[in-house]
């Protein structure tokens, strides 16, 4: 697991409050993996902490061998993190091209990026279509596969993903899953954040739950399925 | 009919400094949502460092623009350093006194220095005109204008086709997807804010072409300025170079169709009714 990202003993504070509690977490390079949790429990706050967002109070995050906790958010894209934000995020008033271009700005001095740009825009072709279009009048699932773009344009090695299928119809659903297992097809590795519980855990190669800032359960993305207690408070039904 | 047309193209010439002058106050507040009173005092020096060039040196005002422009950035990144970027997470109210206080100590500094009198910056060019046709324009107004929207088009390019300027709408737009990405927003707050000043002090310079040099200067076009951003739409380039041009024409067809006196009455009124539209805007 030495590639991949280890957050151990993640403590954080927002607003005087512990958002996270001490939890440790791990994310092999290349393995999809899914954070799980009621509103509220802190998943948001994980995302942000390993982003840099939001400083680690204690604790440490290391990824691909290096320490990562406390470089801030623009050395974490540079390191290989990029994160696809809660709500998409796009820039409104610029177009889904130079939200495209801008996502690569940590990366921007290396070459490749026109190459990038074509791969990205084959992998997710609706943006071709649109790619002079103002991202603010996108609609919600164009702006999230932007959202999407515009992280990959980064070339990051792993994806944060901080339910990327909210407020969506299921088609549209349907493209964003396609796409992640697209991603991890391409070697990116997948750290997702979902309500849609069943779609991220049978995507998923592992899980955890999180509740009040605290890891509850980990296990197999199948294992958590089919666990009883996740079933009732995720599905609202007891495993058949 | 030809006093009418001189009056206007005359108008439209003064209108697009009106822009120039502008459109640093509209790129702060976008890029940093903070209202730069200090802009009163960027503008001001800029016309003082022009005139002292031009009396000591000789040194034509538009050659000063090399600089003013540079010295304006330098200033405005440091002021951001210093004073605007300890203060991000208290309200708004403190950083606007602030600012005030950099004008206020700006203008008193020059008080002193230079004293209260209205000077005046003459070149050879200063009382030229050129006729076109029926139409009479004073040169400096014409090579003012001609800077001005050199200006506005440099701008315009860095803010589309660099990475500079992109960082800088990202960040305006939304700051913390911004972040995200990797913009260092920090270093993008100090650049916009020094491009906003830049852009003052250099408006400074341009307008010592043809307004007595006081340091009074920048109280009055301060209001003007806000005038035009709030008209024009804050950050909107093309709305803010079209609402200096307005300005620019409503002041000169007043000043001579009904008094001189009543030219800097314009802008406030203006200011006043694009506040009220907005307010009832907001509510209906
Ligand atoms: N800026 C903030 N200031 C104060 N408290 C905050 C802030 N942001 C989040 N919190 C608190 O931190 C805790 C975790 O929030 P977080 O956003 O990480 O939850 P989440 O699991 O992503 O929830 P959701 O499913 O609703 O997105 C919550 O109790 C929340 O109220
Ligand atoms: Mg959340």
């Amino acid at each position: 697991m030495k590639d991949g990202l280890q957050v151990s003993g993640l403590e954080v504070r927002r607003g005087g409050a512990r958002a996270l509690r001490g939890i440790s977490l791990a994310v092999g390079s290349r393995e999809v993996v899914a954070l799980l949790g009621a509103n509220g429990a802190g998943k948001t706050t994980t995302l942000r902490a390993i982003s840099g967002l939001s400083p680690a109070w204690r604790g440490e995050i290391h990824f691909a061998g290096r320490e990562i906790t406390r470089i801030g958010p623009a050395a974490v894209v540079g390191a290989g993190i990029a994160h696809v934000p809660e709500g998409s995020r796009v820039w409104p008033e610029m177009t889904v091209m130079e939200n495209l271009r801008l996502g690569a700005w940590a990366v921007r001095r290396k070459s490749g990026l026109t190459r990038r740009l074509d791969e990205i825009l084959t992998l997710l072709p609706r943006l071709a279509e649109r790619a002079g279009q103002l991202a603010g009048t996108l609609s919600g699932g164009e702006r999230q596969m932007a959202a999407i773009g515009r992280a990959l344009m980064a070339a990051p090695r792993m994806l944060l993903m901080d339910e990327p299928s909210l407020g969506l119809s299921p088609r549209v659903v349907d493209t964003v899953f396609d796409t992640i297992r697209a991603i991890r097809g391409e070697g990116v590795a997948v750290l997702l954040v979902e309500q849609n519980v069943v779609r991220a855990l049978e995507i998923a190669e592992r899980g955890y739950v999180l509740e009040g800032g605290r890891i509850v359960r980990e296990g197999g993305g199948r294992e958590l399925l089919e666990d009883p207690e996740v079933r009732q408070a995720y599905l609202g039904r007891a495993a058949g | 009919m030809t006093d009418f047309l001189s009056v206007l193209v005359s108008g439209v010439l003064v209108g697009t400094v009106y822009a120039y002058m502008a459109y640093g106050l509209g790129l702060i507040y976008g890029v940093l949502r903070v209202v730069n009173l200090a802009h009163g005092a960027f503008l001001t020096l800029g016309v003082y460092v022009t005139w002292w060039l031009h009396f000591t040196f000789g040194i034509d005002p538009l050659v000063s623009l090399l600089v003013t422009a540079p010295l304006g950035f330098g200033l405005g990144a440091a002021v951001e350093r210093t004073l605007v970027f300890r203060l991000r997470d208290s309200p708004p109210v403190t950083t606007l006194l602030l600012l005030f206080g950099v004008w206020l100590i700006v203008r008193n500094v020059l008080y002193l220095v230079f004293g209260g009198t209205d000077r005046s910056l003459l070149t050879s060019y200063s009382l030229e005109s050129l006729a076109l046709g029926p139409v009479t324009l004073s040169i400096p107004r014409i090579v003012v204008s001609a800077f001005s929207l050199l200006g506005f088009v440099a701008l315009a390019f860095v803010l589309k086709r660099t990475w500079a300027g992109l960082a800088l709408r990202a960040v305006a737009q939304d700051r913390g997807a911004a972040a995200l990405s990797g913009i260092p927003v920090d270093r993008v707050w100090a650049t916009a804010f020094g491009i906003g000043s830049a852009l003052a002090m250099s408006a400074g310079t341009l307008m010592s072409l043809f307004y007595s040099v006081t340091p009074e200067f920048g109280a009055r076009f301060l209001l003007k300025s806000f005038c035009v951003v709030v008209l024009g739409g804050l950050t909107n380039i093309g709305g803010i170079l079209v609402a200096g041009i307005g300005l620019g024409v409503a002041e000169d067809l007043t000043a001579f169709y009904i008094h001189t006196g009543f030219r800097d009455v314009v802008s406030f009124l203006v200011l006043v009714a694009a506040l009220v539209m907005r307010r009832v805007d907001a509510e209906g």
